[in-house]
């Protein structure tokens, strides 16, 4: 894994950052990340504990007796460095180039279609880490990414029958004849009756 | 216990299954415990060494690690990581809703039939109304769609259509709407555990979804000239109304309002979306519902409950004195068949004013009006007509 390319891009965009105020984000692994507050803002979580920390550190400056910039750590302990470094990537990226909204219901299964190129690419993954980014961005709170991540996952649905949609995630049918029958009956959509 | 060895005064034997009912006695006061106030968020914690800390978020990590491999373990028979993944992502939750917002009607039903799991979680009224919202977003803004979902706080006793009079006759379309919506709850409560068994019921979220969404013509030679005698009741096909202004477009001003509408970049969506209705067809008839051959509809009946349910429907939207009139209401109606799907167009945003000068489709007829649904005050809409006078239109 390449953290320390992730950690050059997210220190040089932390240099440039009119905040200056650098957040070291630490991974289920123990790699550090970090990021100009700008960026990691964009996490709701992070946004709160960065909160609640300087709730708790009122009486304290900025920075330490020699000057130094103080650095904060926060922890994310359910986020791989391989799904937090993509996570950087897209936060940095929202900030110089915002996506634009995804609009409901899908009018494509190509995400090119409905979001700039740049996020239609990023979302080209295997499923598993895909999957993972959902979780992160759910957990981490970033709206527009769970929104990216959820629509690609919709745009992999849309249009399929339910033996397709089988084969493309590899879900087991678990209905027995009789049952997918009759869930077939239900949920026909617009079959000649 | 032998306590031969030990400090301790003597206690004697405890009874064998004392720790088992104290275990029990402390679990059922652990369940009937209600927190009275919301959890303070913890602070920070500070750890006194760096060992403290490791072991503090190594033990985090195995929890959460273990609580979700738990949960996919659960939820799939098959082995491989991606998958239990996937379906253990997609338990009930902010994903899973977000997902589907994402699809429309007929991806989801197609869902619905992978497996069990999502046969159950799919299949539940906060999905469908997050997919209603979705697919609906201008008549969920303006029209009826609103009425129905957010009418639920309305007092209502009247979801088996009884024949309550109603001492405001204006209070007519939000009475059959809260109708609708007490009904859609009740279904979704009485439902919400048995997936798909609700699919007979009249109002819930997942219908509505469907047949709001519905708006292409399944019969594509077109509506037939000749009926087959139809084995259905009334109260299996929905009927589903759109209304809309249709915005005149005027050059080099694009920043024109008319009717509080601010036109998009997209001249293909200038129109506004003034309102939806969605009901059964045992809502038009009177008397017998869901027993007539016919729809209809008689202003002279005393039934308030039936009464101009369409014009205070269709206009949800307030109308300022300074707002322009409209310029062509047109009108999209279609059948749509509970069981199926099926779906009849019977006007498709046809202006209502052709209707009125007998042009080609004015022979359906069904849905003419006496005014020609232009705005009766600020009321807007129109009322429908008797069948006797229909047939002179």
């Amino acid at each position: 894994m390449d953290v320390e390319d992730s950690k050059e891009t997210a220190a040089s965009t932390a240099d440039t950052s009119s905040s200056g105020v650098t957040i070291q984000l630490i991974s289920k692994e123990g790699d550090k990340f970090p990021v100009p507050i700008t960026v990691s803002n964009m996490s709701e979580l992070v946004k709160s504990m960065m909160d609640d920390k300087d709730d708790d550190d009122d009486d304290d400056d900025d920075e330490d007796d020699d000057g130094k910039e103080k650095i904060t750590e926060i922890p994310l302990p359910n986020v791989k460095s391989e799904v937090l470094k993509k996570v950087i990537e897209f936060c940095e990226h929202h900030l110089a180039e915002p996506m634009t909204e995804i609009e409901k219901p899908l009018k494509s299964q190509n995400m090119a279609d409905v979001v700039q190129k740049w996020y239609a690419d990023f979302v080209d993954l295997e499923q598993v880490l895909l999957f993972e980014l959902i979780l992160a961005a759910n957990y981490m709170d970033i709206k527009p990414l769970l929104d990216l991540t959820c629509a690609t996952v919709a745009s992999m649905i849309k249009g399929k029958t339910p033996d397709e949609i089988r084969a493309t995630f590899n879900i087991t049918n678990d209905f027995s004849p009789e049952e997918e029958a009759q869930v077939r009956e239900e949920n026909k959509w617009c079959e000649e009756a | 216990m032998n306590n031969d060895n030990d400090s301790l005064p003597y206690v004697e034997t405890v009874h064998a299954n004392y720790e088992e009912y104290a275990l029990a006695l402390i679990k059922e006061e652990m369940k009937a415990s209600v927190p009275t106030r919301s959890l303070k968020k913890m602070p920070p914690l500070n750890f006194r060494t760096s060992m403290m800390q490791k072991e503090c978020e190594s033990l985090l990590t195995t929890t959460c690690t273990a609580s979700s491999e738990a949960a996919a373990a659960d939820a799939v028979t098959d082995g491989e990581e991606g998958n239990k993944l996937f379906v253990a992502l997609f338990s009930p939750g902010l994903p899973l809703t977000k997902l589907m917002s994402y699809l429309e009607p007929c991806d989801i039903l197609n869902c619905i039939q992978t497996c069990k799991k999502w046969k159950i979680d799919m299949n539940k009224d906060e999905i469908w109304h997050e997919v209603l919202v979705a697919n609906n977003s201008f008549s969920s803004r303006n029209g009826a769609l609103d009425a129905i979902i957010n009418s639920n706080t309305t007092t209502t006793n009247d979801n088996n259509n009884t024949q309550e009079e109603n001492e405001n006759n204006t209070d007519d379309a939000t009475m059959i709407t809260a109708a609708a919506a007490a009904a859609a709850k009740s279904n979704s409560k009485s439902n919400s555990n048995t997936s798909n068994s609700n699919i007979n019921s009249k109002f819930n979220y997942r219908n509505m979804a469907i047949a709001m969404y519905r708006k292409m013509n399944d019969y594509e030679e077109g509506i037939p000239q000749t009926f087959p005698k139809s084995k259905l009741n009334l109260k299996d096909v929905f009927v589903v109304i759109e209304i809309r202004d249709r915005w005149l477009v005027i050059p080099d001003n694009d920043d024109l309002m008319i009717n509080n509408y601010i036109p998009s970049c997209d001249y293909s969506c200038k129109s506004k979306q003034l309102g939806s209705f969605c009901s059964d067809l045992t809502e038009l008839t009177e008397n017998k519902p869901g027993h007539s051959k016919y729809i209809s509809y008689d202003s002279a009946i005393n039934n308030n409950n039936r009464n101009n349910c369409f014009s205070d429907t269709f206009l949800q939207t307030k109308i300022d004195d300074d707002d322009m009139p409209f310029e062509n209401l047109e009108m999209s109606s279609r059948l749509i068949r509970h069981d199926t799907g099926k779906c009849i167009v019977l006007n498709d945003y046809e202006c209502v004013r052709n209707y009125k000068k007998g042009s080609g489709l004015g022979f359906i007829g069904c849905f003419g009006t006496e005014n020609g649904l232009e705005p009766k005050g600020k009321g807007g809409g129109g009322q429908l007509l008797e069948p006797s006078v229909l047939r002179q239109v």
